[in-house]
């Protein structure tokens, strides 16, 4: 599975990219919105793990702008664990939520649930 | 004596009058402000009629002269009561005339303009008398019988000249006129004098008159008193019928009213005016029983100027001066005040309708030259007939028909318009039948019919049978009372009309109405006092102002031209007291509401701060837990990791419990600045903690790839404040630049004066225009700090009396200004 992983804090990517590709996925970073979204037009994803939190256009901005045709699941992380925010986010398109801090088991756990639906 | 001595004496005399006048409007201001030049002009009230008139009466009717001066005196008794209040309504409404103030209480009916014809053809005999005087004296006195007519032309039209002079000078609305009243002062002064001088010399001439009285017993009747009811109900009648002219008559209101300057004379005027009839009238006794003594066969008329010729031609000169003084002041003041009313009552309104108002003061002089030559055609018509001799109380009766409307309009509430106009039609009405006509009659222009009426019991002289009285005490009494039971009367079965109406005007429009009236002097004016006045009472005070040179009728006429009706008085005060206290209500409802609203706003903010804080710290904390969670994790379930990853990971570790602890530094320095720690204050050099801050950052920048530049001065500086609350300042401040800078932050220190300054600048992006505003507020982080930062370095900035703001250029360049010394202690920051 084809995985990219945006988020803004190194600390957050370095141990993610390590854990996913040990899972057996093929992985790419991205640390801005912008980046994410480029990225997405190279080539399909088949998931996206996606900070709300980014510098310049925010989590739901790349939800929005997400590319027309084969669009990734998407799992979205955040610190801010409000509700409103999971409503918004799962209204935009993705299709799981997970509040910082997490555990890496039950990450791994979401992206296994998710990929098996593919 | 000569008629050429006599002319000039007469010309001199006047042309003096001219320089007394002069000297009133230019220095002798300050003079005519005396109460005694106030006290000498109402003494206008006495005329030629009173010094030659006077002695005449005494000659043939002995004492009977007295209560013509008796009513006066007693009138002025009255002052408090009657004069401080027509002062008082005068001033308010700058009324110039019995007939202004009839029109002021009853409001616009044909009553002040009847009034005013009224007194005009009513006192125009007796202005004709004066001339009459003049003519007389100066034919005595020079011995010739004709022409008599020409000295007193002359006489009337240089009066004529003399009261259109310092008359009409200009267009005043106050209608004061110094000149005027100082020589008319002036006149008092030299007939009281004449007139006693006369009195003395005659005495000290002739022998003392009384000694002489016992051996003549046709004598005796003038000294005895009034026989029988008759006689008492004369002279009763007579001090009525004088005290009511001395009220009415046009030059006596003039002088007491319009020219009126305080109000405050009156005391004194009201002792040293009838003092001044009590001195004028001690020679007329003595005069009248010398003449009849030595002169049995001249006119008693002339007793004065005949008695004065035996003492010389010095002193003959001096009674005809005399006489002519008596005679001018009265000319003049009657002749003003009866061309004031006709303008304001006769023409203007007149001249308004037919759009033809022109010059005023044109029309005001016109009527002065036309009053007195009206009067100069009826001497010269009338003569030497009954008409014209007995004309003078007949014109007093004709004046005192305007007191029951006047007088009840004043104190009595339940007076009305019609019954006003009733009565003073009633009484013009039965004065005419009873003292007019017959006199006419008398002199033969009338049928006798008129002297005996079409039935013994309407005979003019002696209505319903009555014998005995004086026929001008009856017909007086008789028109009064008809009057005064009309006015009485009608008013009690007529409602009383409804006040007039209010208007409302803009007072540019007002101004403009003054400025193309009166000119642009009463426009300053008016706009000085009225600028700032509500529509309707600016409206009353261009009226006011307009009625004053115009009249009331006029005024009126005018302001309804650009005005409109004002809601009555009453109900405006009520509304808009109403409506000040519903305002206010309202203004303190709407205060309290926005008051509670903002109560309530910074408790919510402060409820949501509380949240924030709670939120931001969680937030800022959850991503450095889950990364640290996370790399133990994995280092946990991976202990075969290659060395180089394995490192990777712990380096991330410790960068991330390091940001944890940072963190919780900042908080508890938010913490600690939301308690309230007091400063603990130090001497200390400034480049030591800047030092220190540099080298706290040192690990971030390194990690961040941002060179850190330190620019300190060589020399200390030296400041005494709190060390670790600078060093915190510092060290936020230097974080935030790192966190946004590409590659370099600068830190440089710069005394200037009592502050020092630290910059901090680095080559980030800047700060975007929209997020400004927020800058400093807490929690609003937006480039992953904590976003306490730079809140918590203005706070602590601030509690040391410094500042913290952001300098405008590239990249963001922010500025720490602490004082050297602490002045003043806030440890909360404010």
């Amino acid at each position: 599975m084809r995985i990219l992983v945006v988020d803004d804090e190194e600390s957050i990517l370095v141990p993610l990219e390590f854990l996913l590709k040990k899972a057996g996925h093929e992985v790419a970073l991205a640390r801005t919105g912008a980046e994410a979204l480029r990225l997405l037009e190279e080539g399909p994803f088949d998931l996206l793990v996606l900070d709300l939190m980014l510098p310049d256009l925010d989590g739901f901005a790349v939800l929005e702008r997400l590319p027309q045709g084969r669009k990734p699941r998407v799992l979205v992380l955040t610190a801010r664990g409000r509700e409103a925010d999971r409503a918004k986010a799962l209204a935009l398109g993705a299709e799981a939520f997970m509040a910082k801090p997490f555990g890496i088991q039950d990450l791994l756990a979401e992206v296994q649930r998710l990929s098996e639906g593919l | 004596m000569s008629p050429a001595l006599l002319l000039t004496g007469l010309f001199l005399y006047l042309a003096l009058l001219f320089l007394v006048a002069l000297l009133g409007e230019r220095r002798g201001r300050a003079l005519v402000r005396s109460p005694w030049v106030y006290a000498l002009s109402l003494a206008v009230y006495a005329t030629a009629w009173t010094f030659f008139g006077s002695v005449g009466r005494a000659a043939t009717q002995g004492a009977s002269f007295l209560p013509v001066y008796l009513g006066p005196t007693l009138v002025l008794l009255l002052w408090p009561f009657l004069h401080g209040r027509l002062l008082e309504l005068a001033r308010a409404h700058r009324l110039t005339s019995w007939a202004d103030y009839l029109f002021l209480r009853y409001g616009h009916a044909p009553l002040a303009t009847l009034a005013a014809a009224f007194l005009v053809l009513g006192l125009l005999p007796y202005l004709a008398l004066q001339l009459k005087a003049i003519a007389q004296a100066f034919l005595f006195l020079s011995g010739e019988r004709a022409p008599m007519a020409d000295v007193a032309l002359i006489t009337t039209l240089f009066l004529a000249l003399f009261a259109i002079l310092f008359g009409t000078r200009r267009l005043d609305p106050s209608e004061r006129h110094e000149g005027l009243v100082l020589a008319v002062a002036f006149e008092s002064s030299v007939k009281l004098f004449a007139l006693l001088l006369v009195g003395l010399a005659a005495l000290f001439f002739l022998g003392n008159p009384f000694l002489e009285v016992p051996k003549r017993p046709e004598l005796w009747p003038l000294l005895l008193p009034p026989e029988g009811l008759p006689g008492y109900l004369d002279w009763v009648g007579l001090t009525l019928l004088s005290g009511l002219a001395f009220l009415f008559l046009p030059r006596q209101f003039h002088v007491s009213v319009v020219e009126n300057v305080n109000p405050g004379h009156l005391p004194l005027a009201a002792w040293a005016f009838p003092l001044y009839l009590l001195l004028i009238n001690l020679p007329v006794l003595p005069l009248a029983l010398l003449g009849r003594i030595h002169f049995p066969q001249t006119n008693p008329d002339l007793f004065v100027l005949a008695l004065a010729q035996e003492a010389g031609p010095a002193l003959a000169l001096l009674a005809f001066l005399g006489g002519v003084s008596a005679a001018t002041a009265m000319v003049i003041v009657e002749a003003l005040a009866l061309s004031i009313l006709i303008s304001n009552h006769l023409l203007s309104p007149l001249l308004l309708r037919a759009r033809a108002l022109g010059s005023l003061l044109l029309w005001r002089r016109l009527s002065i030259l036309a009053v007195m030559l009206l009067a100069y055609l009826y001497f010269r018509l009338a003569g030497e007939a009954y008409a014209l001799v007995a004309m003078g109380l007949i014109s007093f009766a004709a004046v005192a028909q305007l007191a029951p409307a006047a007088l009840l309009g004043l104190y009595w509430k339940g007076a009305t318009r019609e019954g006003a106009l009733a009565g003073l039609l009633g009484g013009i009405l039965l004065w005419a039948y009873t003292l007019f006509l017959p006199a006419l009659a008398r002199s033969g222009w009338l049928p006798p019919v008129f002297l005996e009426g079409p039935h013994p019991l309407l005979r003019p002289e002696g209505l319903l049978g009555l014998r005995g009285l004086e026929a001008t005490t009856h017909g007086f009494l008789a028109s009064l009372l008809l009057n005064l039971g009309l006015v009485v009367g009608v008013s009690l079965f007529t409602k009383r009309e409804a006040p007039v109406e209010g208007r409302t005007g803009e007072v540019g429009a007002l101004a403009g109405l003054l400025s193309r009236v009166l000119g642009s002097e009463a426009e300053a004016a008016f706009l000085k006092e009225a600028q700032d006045l509500p529509g309707p009472q600016a409206a009353a005070k261009a009226e006011v102002l307009l009625a004053g040179a115009l009249g009331p009728a006029t005024a009126r006429l005018l302001i309804l031209s650009v005005t409109e009706k004002a809601p009555p008085e009453a109900l405006l005060e009520e509304a808009a007291r109403e409506s000040k206290e519903v305002r206010a209500y309202a203004r303190a409802l709407e205060e309290a509401r926005r008051e509670l609203a903002q109560a309530y706003e910074r408790l919510k903010a402060l409820d949501q701060a509380k949240d924030e804080v709670l939120a931001a710290i969680s937030h800022e904390l959850k991503t450095p837990l889950t990364a640290v969670r996370a790399l133990a994790e994995i280092l946990e379930a991976h202990p075969d990791l290659p060395e180089a990853e394995r490192r990777r990971f712990t380096g991330l570790l410790a960068k991330e419990a390091a940001r944890l602890s940072r963190l919780v530094e900042e908080v508890l320095a938010y913490a600690k600045l939301q308690a309230g720690i007091p400063l603990r204050l130090q001497r200390l050099d400034l480049r030591e903690p800047a030092q220190e801050a540099l080298a706290l950052v040192a690990p971030l920048a390194r990690e961040r790839g941002v060179l850190l530049e330190g620019r300190l001065p060589h020399e200390a500086v030296q400041a005494l404040t709190d060390r670790d609350r600078v060093l915190q300042v510092l060290l936020n401040l230097l974080q935030n630049a790192i966190r946004h800078a590409h590659s370099r932050v600068i830190l440089e220190l710069t005394p200037s004066g009592r502050e020092a300054f630290f910059y901090v600048q680095d080559d980030g992006p800047g700060v975007p225009e929209e997020k400004r505003p927020w800058l400093f507020e807490p929690f609003q982080s937006f480039a992953g700090g904590t976003g306490l930062g730079l809140y918590l370095a203005r706070r602590l900035a601030e509690a040391l009396g410094g500042r913290v703001f952001l300098e405008a250029g590239e990249g963001a360049r922010f500025a720490f200004a602490l004082p050297l010394e602490v002045d003043h202690a806030d440890p909360g920051g404010g």
